[in-house]
């Protein structure tokens, strides 16, 4: 079961290791994303901020999308993440209604972005995606840690 | 000393202990000492101290990771010693003026984050592009003195110089079972930054050691660092018997089994 | 991507151990200009700077790799020397070989950034703080001045060596250490290690720092308790560690600092009032 999905420019890390595995109880944590199963040394690194007792899966999209469809993540108590708002919706359109929560945890700020809150910062082709999520039904929030208040992106105003 | 004075040192304070992060980040800024130092200025350096340690047990939580910047706790921690001090009161006080003064100059910080440092950061970026490093190097050095450093040594020492007057004839008017109450709330405050490190460190079966600490304490009547030291012969005797029973302790060689039934480490779905 | 160098005292190459201890001072600096939007990025080019500047004589080498560390940056301070000998070591290999790929250098300091940081915060914010800052204010509590000496020393003799060492254990030995660390199981056990030090020091503290005295006597006569007594012939400090509990109940809970804060200043005036709770 897929508890939830976080978009989060760095993946894996301390925040999102320990305050988020621990608070929502997985054991496993599914890194989706294209460029890091090829990347040996960045396959390393999040093996480094694995929990103990949680399972760590990194693969492509394509598969994790196929994975997810197959049902074989039905067994885990599973917690995505994803690099971008653009891989989160690729993530959404090829599995249906699998996920069901995402959280925008932090994405970088350049010269396209606009910053809606603290770390998130969206491009207007990621606004879009975002609108398009929430018509399909999945609840997007912006939550850095768990014990911080959840601001529903549908409620914020593009600034 | 003439208020002006202390007004000034009181801000050298404050600036030295926001100098931390010029120094290694060697925690100059928690309030253990700045409490030590605002002592020392004001003339009381063992209330300063004691001041300083309920300051820090109140404000153990405060601290950032990540993007997280919480309440300017130097300006909470000198101001509040040094108005304790000066109105002849003791920690209650403190503790009373560090929270709001803190949350207040926490505006302030934002706003030098906000107008101040962008300017700094972005002229760092056309340094690079004119391979100019001694400029970046000013960028980063002026940066954090102008955007943080400077705005919070003006706020402490107008602070202290405004305040002083109006501190005074506050506490008068306050009822004894308040200064009271706040004094209880003193002894009460610990409790929030231990349940938020007790949060941050406790997973599945360790919250015993939480136990055995406490029961070390109260018990056997073993002082912090001697439960220090009971911790880490525990910790050492634990960590040994694990790899002396288990081989490479939990490597990535082994293959422990999650509940659930499946290979924690076989990276497949 | 082994940075393995031939002998431990010279280094090999372009760059002395005179140029990583300029690096290692510069880090010293690494949150005095943190801000929202690239973190730690100047304090990591300021470190990097006399490095870059011995290893490129061009403008345009020179102009790229500020651009490069100048990007967005954030790690537990004191760990921060690690990525920066990683870098060195990278950009050195570049310099003499110029065959590196040099987004590389970025991809590494970005993946490294996250599992550092998770092991570092609860290393040095959680345990270590811990630990000086459980002795320390023990001992200010009772005005000793030695309390906030101690603070600074217990805290930063392990974090200024951990500075050092990670400086050249990254610059020797790469990124390929952490992951054996990691294989040796290693890093498991120091931070399950660290978590047990660290609970028991907080263990401790809830029993000595919180005060909780309730003086309103129960019975009469000889036979009369105060509370406080009642609560303490169950279990010593029996209502320091409910409290407790209680707080950590509301802050599992998600209320907000400021709102636990006002509560128990709430419940200090009322018991005062009432003469429930003494001071």
């Amino acid at each position: 079961m897929i508890l939830n999905t976080r978009v989060d420019h760095r993946l894996l890390h301390g925040q999102v290791a320990f305050a988020w595995t621990n608070y929502l109880n997985v054991n496993c944590i599914l890194i989706a994303n294209d460029t890091v199963p090829n990347d040996e040394t960045r396959k390393n690194t999040m093996r480094l901020a694995k929990p103990q007792g949680v399972k760590l899966i990194m693969k492509p999209i394509n598969e994790c999308v196929n994975a997810i469809n197959q049902g074989l993540t039905d067994k885990y108590k599973m917690f995505i993440v994803v690099d971008s708002v653009r891989d989160a919706y690729r993530l959404v359109e090829g599995t249906g209604n699998a996920i069901k929560k995402l959280t925008l945890g932090g994405t970088k700020a350049t010269s396209e972005t606009k910053n809606i809150s603290k770390a998130v910062n969206l491009t207007d082709q990621e606004f879009t995606y975002l609108d398009e999520l929430i018509l399909k039904g999945v609840n997007v929030y912006i939550q850095q840690v768990p014990s911080d208040k959840k601001i529903k992106y549908s409620e914020l105003k593009r600034r | 000393m003439s208020e002006f004075i202390l007004a000034v040192l009181l801000a050298l304070v404050a600036m030295l202990a926001n100098g931390e992060y010029l120094l290694g980040s060697s925690m100059l800024s928690r309030p253990i000492v700045t409490g030590t130092l605002a002592g020392l200025v004001m003339g009381d350096v063992v209330t300063g101290v004691t001041i300083g340690a309920t300051l820090e047990l109140a404000f153990v939580g405060n601290f950032s990771i990540g993007a997280s910047i919480p309440p300017e706790m130097i300006s909470g921690g000198v101001l509040g010693t040094a108005f304790a001090i000066q109105s002849g009161t003791g920690p209650e006080v403190a503790l009373a003026l560090a929270l709001p003064i803190a949350s207040l100059v926490l505006v302030v910080k934002n706003l030098g984050f906000l107008f101040v440092l962008p300017p700094f950061v972005h002229k760092a970026d056309r340094y690079a592009l004119e391979a100019n490093s001694k400029g970046i190097s000013r960028m980063n050095l002026l940066g954090g003195f102008f955007a943080v450093n400077l705005p919070i040594g003006l706020m402490v020492g107008i602070g202290y110089y405004l305040g002083s007057p109006v501190i005074e004839k506050l506490l008068d008017v306050i009822p004894k079972f308040i200064m009271n109450g706040l004094t209880i709330a003193v002894g009460l405050l610990p409790a929030y930054g231990f349940a938020l490190l007790a949060n941050m460190m406790l997973k599945k079966g360790n919250w015993v050691y939480l136990l055995l600490g406490f029961a070390l304490v109260v018990y056997l009547k073993l002082s912090v660092t001697g439960i220090t030291i009971f911790g880490l012969v525990i910790a050492l005797i634990l960590v040994g018997y694990s790899s002396f029973n288990g081989g490479n302790g939990n490597g990535s060689k082994g293959k422990p089994v999650v509940e659930g039934g499946f290979n924690e480490y076989d990276e497949e779905f | 991507m082994s940075m393995m160098k031939n002998s431990s005292d010279q280094m090999e190459g372009v760059l002395t151990k005179k140029d990583l201890m300029n690096v290692f001072w510069r880090s010293f600096t690494m949150e005095w200009a943190w801000n929202y939007e690239r973190q730690m990025n100047l304090g990591y080019c300021y470190s990097m700077i006399p490095v870059l500047d011995k290893l490129y004589d061009k403008k345009e080498d020179r102009v790229e790799a500020y651009k490069r560390h100048l990007e967005f940056y954030n790690v537990t301070p004191w760990l921060s020397s690690f990525p920066l000998g990683i870098s060195i070591a990278m950009e050195e290999k570049n310099a003499v070989s110029k065959n590196l790929d040099t987004s590389s250098i970025n991809n590494i300091k970005v993946a490294l950034m996250g599992p550092l940081s998770g092991i570092g915060d609860s290393l040095f914010w959680g345990t270590l703080r811990i630990i000086a800052m459980g002795i320390g204010t023990s001992l200010a509590l009772e005005g000793n001045i030695l309390g906030p000496l101690l603070f600074l020393l217990i805290f930063n003799i392990p974090a200024i060596l951990a500075r050092y060492f990670g400086l050249f254990a990254g610059y020797k030995l790469g990124a390929g250490f952490l992951d054996k660390i990691k294989e040796s199981g290693l890093m498991d056990k120091l931070t399950f290690g660290a978590s047990i030090i660290g609970l028991m020091v907080v263990g401790a503290m809830i029993a000595s720092m919180v005060s909780i005295t309730m003086p309103l006597k129960i019975g009469s006569g000889k036979d009369s308790m105060t509370l406080d007594d009642m609560f303490n012939n169950i279990i010593p400090g029996l209502l320091p560690l409910l409290f407790t509990g209680f707080i950590y109940y509301l802050v599992k809970k998600g209320v907000k600092a400021h709102w636990v804060l006002l509560l128990m200043v709430l419940i200090g005036i009322v018991g005062a009032y009432t003469g429930i709770l003494g001071v």
